[in-house]
């Protein structure tokens, strides 16, 4: 891995595992990412604006990214679920965004992140997990938690080439649903 | 031996079949087909307790979960070969049966290790929705991944680092699978398919 190789997937590792800020949800103002509309298109109309969000809160460069969605029935209350994968060079980072319009009638989003490194678990976890407490030995994996995510794991488990994969699980719920929509404003259209 | 599961879209409102696929090296992906409809766990199940309900869903289970855990304990059963082979935490939400669950499993094999995990959410319908999310990592490389345990799915897109997969035998498919290089060799092979009951 070159060192800009190696920047870039230290900027997307933290970026990764940083808290969702509220405000950068609120503040967005862009039209729908590529995935949200591609939803949008083959039917599904609950929980996309949430989803749309996740998205570009995880890609800021809506081109950045190739996805591919598991749509199955169109059923109006039925889970689905978008993979991206974005490439880092000699290896590259997934992303699973599992969206559900749940009891609450608001929307719940499971997140998986999988994110192999060339360096070993223990190194892997001092570098990027520093604030990560231990949780519990799966066997093969351990399990990591950080106080301020309480609905996030961190599991990694180690390859047979002495490198690591670092497996990210969250759960979000979105109170309420938005219709997704182009909130870009004439200025932004004009400026892309 | 790693059991993997493959679904399609239809599954939810019809029974599927179920078929077994080749072995790859010292593992095999034994791809079962979810009945989803047709087995249906009996009142009889139900009432006996937990006997038949795996540790991992009785974990989450005792943090509160009560809505669709027999349907994640189907999915759970499908995939683990044995019930004792796995280590596992749960992760629920502040409100499980409205907001849903999720576990997560590891597992040791010759060859490579599995890591699932499990999201389960009461969905808006009265349903259930399913998550299953299964990362092997292999320390065979993703083209013999590729040419051995997926040669009948469909290329999806091609990254260089990475290749999706979507199911050959149904277009719709809610199943993929995303092979992955990692470094040093080896690859990490993460499927991903969804399940969605009408009813819990």
């Amino acid at each position: 891995m070159s060192s800009r190789q190696s920047s870039r997937f230290c900027i997307a590792i933290v970026a990764a595992f940083t808290v969702l800020p509220r405000s950068s949800l609120a503040d967005d103002v862009t039209e729908p990412s590529r995935a949200a509309r591609a939803l949008f298109e083959g039917g599904v109309k609950k929980c996309l604006y949430h989803l749309d969000l996740l998205v570009k809160f995880a890609h800021e460069d809506d081109e950045s990214y190739a996805f591919v969605t598991t749509l199955g029935e169109p059923v109006e209350d039925a889970g689905y679920t978008v993979i991206t994968v974005e490439n880092l060079g000699r290896s590259a980072v997934t992303r699973t965004f599992a969206v559900t319009p749940d009891q609450s009638q608001g929307c719940s989003v499971s997140t998986t992140l999988v994110t192999p490194t060339a360096t070993s678990c223990a190194v892997a976890r001092d570098n990027f997990l520093s604030d990560w407490k231990f949780y519990g030995d799966l066997g093969v994996a351990a399990a990591y938690e950080l106080e301020s995510e309480p609905h996030s794991t961190m599991v990694l488990t180690p390859n047979e080439k002495s490198g690591c994969v670092l497996i990210k699980s969250s759960n979000q719920s979105f109170i309420g649903d938005n219709e997704l929509k182009d909130r870009s404003t004439k200025k932004d259209r004009k400026r892309l | 031996m790693i059991n993997i599961l493959t679904t399609d879209s239809d599954c939810s409102l019809r029974c599927a079949s179920g078929s077994l696929r080749r072995t790859f090296r010292m593992f095999a992906f034994l791809v079962l087909t979810v009945s989803s409809c047709s087995v249906a766990i009996s009142q009889e199940t139900r009432s006996t307790g937990n006997a038949a309900i795996t540790r991992g869903v009785n974990g989450l289970i005792e943090t509160g979960l009560e809505r669709c855990a027999i349907r994640l304990n189907e999915i759970v059963k499908s995939e683990l070969n044995n019930d004792d082979s796995y280590g596992f935490i749960t992760q629920p939400s502040a409100t499980p049966n409205k907001n849903g669950s999720t576990l997560i499993t590891a597992e040791d094999f010759s060859d490579g290790s599995v890591v699932r995990t499990f999201h389960v959410v009461p969905d808006a319908g009265g349903g259930c929705s399913i998550l299953a999310h299964l990362l092997f990592i292999s320390s065979e490389s993703c083209a013999k991944l590729r040419d051995v345990s997926f040669s009948e799915w469909k290329l999806y897109l091609d990254l260089g680092a990475s290749t999706a997969y979507q199911q050959k035998i149904n277009p719709s498919s809610n199943s993929s699978v995303v092979l992955t290089r990692v470094d040093k060799g080896g690859c990490a092979a993460s499927k991903v398919f969804t399940l969605n009951y009408l009813e819990d």
